[in-house]
């Protein structure tokens, strides 16, 4: 039985953000994913927000770090060597109860720790977003809200963690926890993994796996949220901001954003469905996402979708709405459980990895700084976007780079062949996609896929079935034409 | 960046029908120095995964198959000595800082009856990415774009649900299918009743996927494609249905459909659940303009490009045709739109260019897209075969009239055919072909056979005359079986008397051996070099 100083269940954001945070130490690490690549749960399904603070109730974990995670991001980025932009939030009220709202929002935010924040007048709002509906009678300002890529962002961070030592196991799914002197024996449907401490950062199976070790206090439900993707914008009607308003009626917290990739987003919706497999779109949801979009900003061309999504979040079904936190704890002896981390739970991870880090050392984790800890990653960007002098030289080492492979996107071969053989590499066609941005663009992966099959089955050296989209049972073809 | 010698008078953007007429056409009104760019390994654009037939009727008079079609093309190129670069993407065009007295030095060379003022013109410089050669950029007096188009995605009408794999759009479906040789599932509904989505529609029923339902919109395919493709396979059409949601997790499992009323609204009261692992979506095409947006020639919301007479798009020396323009329906409407694209560049860089004759009579082939709206002519009169209705109606696919023959039920009374009962023909071949449409109707079976040694896995194939429809099963399990080995000609005779029929199974296009390492490199347009001789052959006797 491999044997390892943590284990970390759930290579989502939090997962992997802590996962780094323990490679600074001379730790072996490993970190059991059940998906087939990092950020499958709900760190994919995410508006892309690094959110000021605003939002939570005053004071509790989830405004606090927050607030504190917010204000990580630019030297993490940095590092990381993965674009953020600070782009500012605009909450707007169009009616007279939602001002109050304002007002309890800026009370929220302050308490959190938010800087900044500021409340402007209708016309003030609009001179910062013109396209705004006119209605605005006034807005919170909150510059410090961002966006960020949580593909790009998930990916970078479990590849640093990687890259200093941390083992990473896919389809690994952990059946249970059993005790043993100082620590638990992982069971997991791969084999069996010793583990002297267990982060619990299992999201949607957060409770499941707290329940191997103590009894059962909350209950963990799937909550869906519906997007929609618009095409690149454009520079004439572009929206700068990221723009959500006081609620009139049930409106839900759905919202517009640009996207650091140049997109605009319109979500999510948000409703409880059976099971964390529902990532259907429905008729109703994306109805909804855009009665409230053309809320905000009347002139919405819903012409430009390029496409929809969803995504569940884990919520906790048990605690009243007002009472309703992030649970980060120790579960048991050697053992700490981030539970009910859904929204802003990105943008809280930076400081709740630290937290979690923190409570492992209060269990007794000898932290040793490792000497040779590697900050920074190198550069993820693809051919077309690099120096000539790159371009050159990568064009040098391998022609494929001249040829391109996703038109939309811009991405060459060459490119494609570089990230099969970086850490972490992707095992299916939507690993490209957070990697790459192969088939987001707007023909939707019409033009590449049928190549990246080709490409992928010759470099795997297996037959076009066994290429998948996203994991076992999701293959893209069925065999030959003639055989 | 190389940017060495890279001086052309014309670059052609995309090697489809558009630009490859443009391209031929120019060089025939006297540009010399001419360069086309395509992203794709192979000249043709579309063209070779078109293994259907039903193109070149209204510019060769002849029912040619895509690989046909583009083989004449490429021969033209070849002969005209014009470059194509394969495997080649363009990135933007930009107004070039080349020095004017460059251009008149390159320039001093030409004949003097070719001379003009173009060194005073205004070069554009090409960036370009190459598999050969890395970024690129060539410089030229003109550009025309022919980008195509792309389809419309699922995404893009709004269709909710999730989005497993096995959702393609139908050209990707058909790249898949006629040239890398993948099946692209098992079980398939398809979504719209354009051109393309017919013509998969029997592809893939010919190839064995179970096409369970083709979910039709107003503005539909060809009538001869619903005839041949639809009809003639019997496959269930609904109109003005569409699809509610997609479902399936990992791969599509079914989709519920409903039908759409005129106010947009689904009635989901009529919805139906079709479990299926495939949704073809052909919902329609939308010029690339990429590339015009990148290089400023297009506003950056603008949905088309506007283009005058002579397809200029407004900016000196940038011209656009085809598909980039606006969807056609038929190649043979976009070749002729890049001809007429080619003598306009020509006649700017040129100042004056001298059309010659056979060009001149190209371009006043009158082109019309003989559109086949169902619902226009009644709904069923297609669908429905002819033993419901009283009057059979034919359209007639031997000409570009594409005549609407009506044949009365009588007509076939006592044994014999009594003329008078057929009406609306245009010619007496048109007779013959409505009579022999309702006695025995014959179809030219286009599909492909497995080739080893080649550059592709595929080589797509044709009876070389129409054979009796009920011959069809019979034709392409002989083809199932059938492989055969590089090299091979465009023409050759595969099998004789296929399937028991008069028809011999011809190859429709060459096949090369593959001598490169690196296969990808060597170009389609060699491959389609190989046999000239079709033309002569008369395996093209209708």
């Amino acid at each position: 039985m491999k044997q390892y100083d943590v284990v970390i269940i759930g290579a989502g954001i939090l997962g992997t953000m802590t996962a780094r945070e323990l490679s600074r130490y001379d730790l072996k690490v490993l970190i059991v994913e059940r998906a087939y690549d990092v950020g499958e749960g709900a760190t994919k399904a995410n508006s892309g927000i690094l959110h000021a603070g605003f939002h939570p109730r005053g004071g509790s974990l989830k405004g606090i770090s927050c607030v504190e995670g917010n204000g990580k991001y630019g030297q993490l980025c940095k590092e990381l060597q993965i674009p953020m932009a600070y782009v500012g939030g605009i909450f707007v009220a169009f009616h007279e109860e939602g001002i109050h709202t304002l007002h309890e929002k800026m009370k929220r935010g302050i308490e959190n720790g938010a800087t900044g924040l500021q409340m402007i007048s209708g016309k003030e709002a609009l001179a910062l977003e013109p396209s705004l509906n006119p209605k605005v009678l006034q807005a919170l300002y909150a510059p410090t809200t961002g966006i960020i890529s949580p593909f790009q962002l998930v990916l970078a961070v479990a590849k640093s963690a990687n890259l200093n030592g941390v083992d990473f196991l896919f389809q690994t799914e952990v059946l249970n926890l059993f005790p043993k002197e100082a620590g638990y024996v992982v069971h997991t449907n791969q084999g069996d993994f010793g583990a002297d401490y267990v982060v619990n950062t299992a999201g949607e199976e957060g409770a499941t796996v707290e329940n191997f070790v103590r009894p059962a206090d909350l209950i963990i439900k799937p909550r869906r949220g519906q997007f929609y993707v618009f095409d690149k914008q454009v520079s004439s009607c572009k929206i700068k901001h990221v723009l959500y308003q006081a609620q009139e009626m049930d409106e839900g917290g759905t919202l517009l954003a640009p996207t650091i990739d140049g997109n605009l987003l319109a979500g999510p919706t948000s409703e409880n469905v059976k099971s964390f497999h529902c990532n259907e779109t429905t008729a109703e949801g994306l109805a909804h996402i855009e009665s409230v979009a053309k809320k905000i900003v009347p002139e919405i061309d819903m012409g430009r979708v390029i496409t929809s999504f969803a995504g569940v979040r884990a919520n906790i079904k048990n605690v009243i709405k007002e009472e309703k936190d992030f649970v980060v704890r120790v579960s048991a002896a050697h053992m700490v459980s981030a539970l009910g981390i859904k929204n802003p739970g990105m943008t809280a991870a930076p400081f709740l990895a630290e937290r979690m880090v923190s409570l492992l050392k209060k269990e007794g984790l000898s932290l040793h700084p490792k000497k040779n800890f590697i900050k920074e990653l190198p550069s993820n960007q693809p051919f077309l976007e690099r120096s000539e002098k790159e371009q050159a030289q990568l064009f040098q080492q391998n022609h494929a780079y001249g040829q391109v492979v996703c038109r939309c996107e811009k991405i060459t071969e060459g490119d494609i062949l570089r990230v099969l053989k970086e850490p972490l590499p992707p095992k299916s066609l939507n690993g490209f996609k957070k990697r790459l941005r192969i088939g987001m663009g707007r023909c939707q992966g019409a033009f590449c896929t049928p190549n990246m099959i080709e490409i992928l089955s010759r470099e795997w050296n297996v037959s076009p079935e066994q290429i998948l989209k996203s994991t076992k049972g999701s293959s893209l073809v069925k065999g030959w034409v003639r055989k | 960046m190389n940017d060495f010698n890279k001086e052309y008078d014309l670059i052609v953007v995309g090697a489809g029908p558009g630009g490859l007429a443009a391209a031929v056409s120019a060089k025939r009104c006297g540009v010399s120095r001419i360069l086309i760019l395509e992203r794709r390994d192979y000249g043709g654009g579309i063209l070779p995964q078109c293994v259907h037939d039903g193109f070149g009727l209204y510019l060769y008079g002849q029912s040619l198959t895509g690989p046909e079609y583009a083989a004449k093309w490429m021969a033209q190129l070849k002969e005209l000595n014009i470059h194509l670069e394969t495997g080649a993407m363009a990135l933007k065009i930009l107004p070039s800082h080349e020095e004017a007295f460059h251009e008149e030095e390159n320039r001093g060379q030409r004949e003097s009856t070719e001379r003009t003022d173009s060194s005073k013109k205004k070069k554009w410089s090409v960036s370009y990415l190459c598999r050969r050669e890395g970024l690129c950029q060539a410089s030229a007096y003109g550009v025309v774009i022919a980008t195509g188009c792309r389809e419309k995605t699922l995404a893009q009408l709004h269709i909710p649900g999730s989005r497993p794999a096995g959702i393609y759009t139908a050209g990707s479906a058909q790249y898949m299918m006629n040239i890398q040789n993948y099946l692209p599932g098992k079980t398939a509904v398809i979504l719209g009743s354009g051109d393309i989505g017919l013509i998969m529609a029997r592809r893939m029923i010919l190839e064995g996927i179970h096409v369970k339902l083709i979910l039709g919109q107003k503005s539909t395919g060809l009538v001869r494609n619903i005839v041949q493709c639809v009809e003639d396979f019997q496959i269930p059409m609904r109109y003005g249905w569409s699809v509610v949601s997609v479902h399936g997790y990992k791969r599509v499992k079914g989709v519920t459909i409903a039908p759409v009323h005129e106010d947009g609204q689904m009635d989901l009261l009529k919805k139906e659940y079709v479990p299926c692992d495939t949704l073809l979506v052909a919902a329609g095409l939308l010029p690339e303009l990429e590339l015009c947006r990148d290089s400023g020639f297009l506003e950056e919301d603008a949905a088309s490009l506007t283009v005058d007479e002579g397809l200029s798009v407004g900016v000196p020396g940038i011209f656009a045709c085809g598909n980039a323009v606006k969807i056609h329906d038929l190649a043979d409407s976009v070749s002729y739109e890049g001809q007429k694209c080619g003598v306009g560049a020509a006649n700017y860089i040129l100042r004056q260019a001298w059309v010659p004759e056979d060009l001149k009579a190209q371009l006043d082939i009158k082109i019309c897209e003989p559109k086949g709206s169902v619902t226009d002519k009644g709904e069923g009169a297609f669908q429905k075969g002819d033993k419901d209705s009283k009057d059979r109606k034919v359209i007639c696919i031997l000409c570009p009239l594409g005549c609407q023959i009506t044949v009365k039920n009588d007509a076939f009374k006592h044994g014999t055919i009594d003329l008078a009962c057929i009406t609306g023909q245009g010619c007496e071949k048109g007779r013959d072909y409505a009579f022999s449409e309702c006695k025995d109707p014959k179809r030219t079976v286009t599909t492909s056979v497995k080739v080893e040694g080649s550059l592709f896995p595929l080589l797509p194939v044709r009876t070389h005359i129409p054979i009796s429809k009920s011959d069809i099963p019979a034709v392409m399990a002989a083809v199932k079986k059938y492989r055969c080995k590089a090299p091979v000609a465009i023409g050759e005779i595969l099998i004789k008397n296929v399937g028991g029929t008069h028809g011999n199974l011809i190859a429709s296009a060459g096949a090369l051996v593959t001598h490169s390492a690196f296969p990808q490199e060597a170009s389609w347009e060699e491959t389609l070099m190989e046999g000239e001789s079709m033309e002569k052959g008369e395996a093209y006797d209708f």
